[in-house]
């Protein structure tokens, strides 16, 4: 019963985090696409100053959170075992929070590729439309939405290898029992 | 050149698939039949459920290795293709399925078969051979379409913007 809370308790963390990530995430591709980090400058200049240098940074850490938190969530319910599961989300969340910022480095390089193969022709649709200006901005925008759910489709990957090695160092905690088992009654 | 670390990464990768694969492979054709051959029961299903175990870590770890290889062999190449990206996909169902496989299925049998053989551990070892099938086939596509990205000239770079 006490494990049952706990795990549930986890994973109301676990969607808490993932509601800020997406939130987080969205606002800052949206502002960061279509340059409206003016309008915090207009009404806090500080403010605005400050989210004009990190917003790259907070889109890329949210993207690449989301993407691990996607991957924790989705890979623990494979867990069969509730008392595993629970270890695993706390081990994964933990390595999630000590590798965010340098695999959303990576992540964000990885997700610069490939994108324009068809860019043209989507500015092209957009800016036919609607107006040259505003086709341009929903570009720019269309642009750092794909940019984002590429950087979090890769950040889900990385998170699957992460939770596998998870899985992988609780099944050999579990080895001394196995060794123990093994010494009670050996193979004949 | 005979060392880069690109060259390094690519060996790394190949190797852990040579060792998902691999081991995999030897699991289901030629240690479970002879175990089934050779062992009485109560033998086999002790050593089957060791099997199990082990050969998940080696699979889950070399399945992690191939991704974060795999992410530095897209940085390497410079461009995200459409068949790059099937395989991609391809890789996370892998993951997956190895996940249901190992901390699902083989978690189950490892339980059911702690008190010695027991009648729920059969049609759970049907299962895992068949996810295990599944992955193996798998990983020979996604090696299929590798093949493609570095030989096929399917791989061919998209523009880098940035």
């Amino acid at each position: 019963m006490a494990s049952r809370d706990r795990e549930r308790r986890i994973r109301r963390i676990i969607r808490w985090l993932t509601v800020l990530s997406i939130v987080l995430g969205l606002f800052s591709t949206l502002i960061y696409a279509s340059g409206s980090h003016l309008v915090i400058r207009y009404f806090n200049p500080q403010l605005g100053a400050w989210w004009d240098t990190h917003q790259f940074a907070i889109m890329e850490v949210s993207a690449t959170a989301l993407g691990l938190l996607i991957a924790i969530r989705c890979a623990s319910r494979l867990v069969e075992d509730v008392d595993t599961r629970r270890r695993a989300k706390i081990f994964s969340l933990v390595v999630s929070a000590i590798i965010v910022i340098p695999l959303s480095h990576t992540v964000a390089s990885i997700a610069r590729l490939g994108w324009d193969g068809h860019g043209a022709r989507v500015r092209d649709f957009l800016q036919a439309i609607a107006d040259y200006g505003t086709g341009n901005i929903l570009d720019k925008i269309v642009m750092g939405g794909v940019y984002f759910f590429k950087s979090v489709a890769f950040a889900a990957l990385a998170g699957l290898a992460l939770f596998a090695i998870v899985m992988v160092i609780l099944m050999s905690l579990e080895k001394s029992d196995t060794v123990a088992e093994q010494r009670e009654s050996p193979l004949p | 050149m005979l060392f880069s670390w690109r060259m390094l990464v690519l060996f790394i990768h190949v190797t852990s698939v040579i060792v998902a694969l691999g081991g995999s492979l030897f699991s289901t054709f030629a240690l479970t039949p002879i175990l089934a051959q050779e062992l009485d029961v109560t033998t086999r299903v002790k050593v089957a459920r060791r099997v199990i175990r082990r050969l998940g870590a080696i699979v889950l770890t070399a399945l992690a290795i191939l991704v974060a290889t795999g992410l530095l062999n897209v940085m390497y190449m410079g461009g995200v293709t459409p068949l790059l990206a099937i395989k991609l996909v391809l890789v996370a169902i892998v993951i997956v399925l190895a996940l249901y496989q190992y901390g699902s299925v083989g978690v189950r049998i490892w339980r059911h078969s702690a008190g010695g053989p027991n009648a729920l551990v059969g049609p759970l070892q049907a299962r895992f051979r068949t996810i295990g099938l599944t992955v193996g086939t798998l990983v020979l596509i996604i090696v299929y379409l590798s093949l493609g990205l570095t030989r096929g000239g399917l791989g061919i770079a998209a523009p880098y913007i940035d």
